[in-house]
């Protein structure tokens, strides 16, 4: 008697085992890679003080993000392709994130590619801080970065979940 | 009487200074290159038809060879297969990175064929701020990301490892500290965990076999 009843829970048990131990993140793409993927962005504030863009992101593991943060003057030189060139469209201040084993899902990109068009050809361009963004890709198979150009010279803050990353972009009081 | 003393105490000093100093000097010149022979190398058009997007900047002189890993899981041992996906890693880095052209120097498969990429006269796009160094390419993904398990070193591509690192040692008269992983010059996790210490741990020892003294 006590084998029939043990016999279901042994199944369950087993069952449930196999499950676990073959769960993976399917919130990824096989083809990109990299510990950390972007999936897609959305702009959450874009004043004219103050700008916030929420990157939505999938890891593979536990590590942090940690990109490395650089206020470039907007005549700097940016990444494009293996060189650095002069960027005209990103604005007089651009802020520049470099990730390391991050990729950026296909989705992400053409979202963003359709944000750096639709803020370009915007039709009223003042009272916002945010006038570009830019995805590179510098001459190293693990990096990427992001560029985000301003008009005014910002103060940036990284505020970092586990599955978002928010770019908070206050204009600098002189 | 204690200043004759002192000047000969002295005196076997600078003597013992002299050639302790001799003998790390001889040691250090006394070691070279025996002769490699070049391994079979496959041609880039066994791969791509494709020509880099412009003429590239010459790499000069560099000092290491700079391992990777492709990221992407590979464990097939067929010659269209390695060819195929060489040639996805170039188009990606071609027009989904704007590079000019497959980011590395050579590629080496899990069967231990070794690929030529972009000419190795040229300067690289693997390593930032390294690309004058030669980089080569294992294709798998030797850390095992997103649950979907690690590639191994094969016998094969180690063996072929070593005949590439000897020979662009012996042809370039590279230093017995030259073999470098990409995460020592990045944070990064490539060339994965079950690549490194294949680097350190017998690779640069294997390869210290192939120097002579003199």
């Amino acid at each position: 008697m006590k084998k029939i009843i043990m016999l279901p829970i042994v199944i369950c048990v087993a069952l449930a085992s196999i499950y676990f131990i073959n769960a993976t993140n399917t919130d990824f793409e096989k083809d990109l890679g990299g510990k950390h993927q972007i999936k897609s962005h959305k702009i959450t504030n874009n004043s004219e003080d103050y700008a916030e863009i929420q990157l939505d992101l999938t890891h593979s593991s536990k590590d942090k993000l940690k990109p490395t943060i650089k206020v470039l003057k907007g005549d700097d030189l940016v990444y494009f392709g293996e060189k650095k060139v002069k960027d005209d469209t990103l604005g007089n201040y651009i802020i520049e994130l470099t990730f390391t084993d991050t990729w950026i899902q296909k989705n992400g990109k053409n979202q963003m590619e359709k944000l750096s068009k639709d803020l370009q050809t915007a039709e009223d361009k003042s009272n916002r801080l945010l006038n570009n963004v830019k995805i590179a890709y510098p001459p190293d198979d693990a990096m990427m970065v992001l560029y985000f150009g301003v008009s005014e010279e910002p103060e940036v803050n990284i505020e970092e979940d586990s599955d978002y990353i928010k770019v908070k972009l206050n204009k600098k009081i002189k | 009487m204690l200043n004759k003393k002192l000047t000969k105490k002295m005196l076997l000093v600078f003597c013992i200074v002299c050639t302790l100093v001799a003998l790390e000097v001889s040691a250090f010149a006394a070691t070279s290159w025996q002769y490699q022979p070049k391994p079979t190398i496959l041609s880039r058009s066994s791969w791509t038809t494709r020509a880099p997007k412009t003429v590239l900047d010459n790499r000069g002189a560099g000092t290491y060879l700079i391992f990777h890993h492709t990221g992407w899981k590979f464990s097939s041992t067929s010659q269209a297969d390695a060819a195929a996906e060489i040639k996805k890693i170039q188009d990606y880095h071609m027009d989904n990175k704007n590079w000019d052209d497959i980011a590395y120097h050579y590629i080496i498969d899990p069967a231990g064929r070794i690929w030529t990429g972009r000419a190795d006269t040229k300067m690289g796009a693997h390593t930032s701020g390294y690309n004058n160094n030669i980089g080569i390419v294992n294709l798998g993904d030797y850390e095992g990301v997103w649950g979907i398990g690690a590639n191994s070193v094969t016998t094969a591509s180690y063996n072929a490892m070593v005949s590439l690192s000897r020979y662009l040692g012996y042809r370039d008269s590279l230093d017995l500290t030259f073999v470098k992983n990409h995460n020592d010059f990045a944070d990064t996790a490539c060339p994965g965990r079950n690549m490194e210490a294949w680097i350190y741990d017998s690779l640069a020892g294997n390869l210290s076999q192939s120097m002579k003294k003199n």
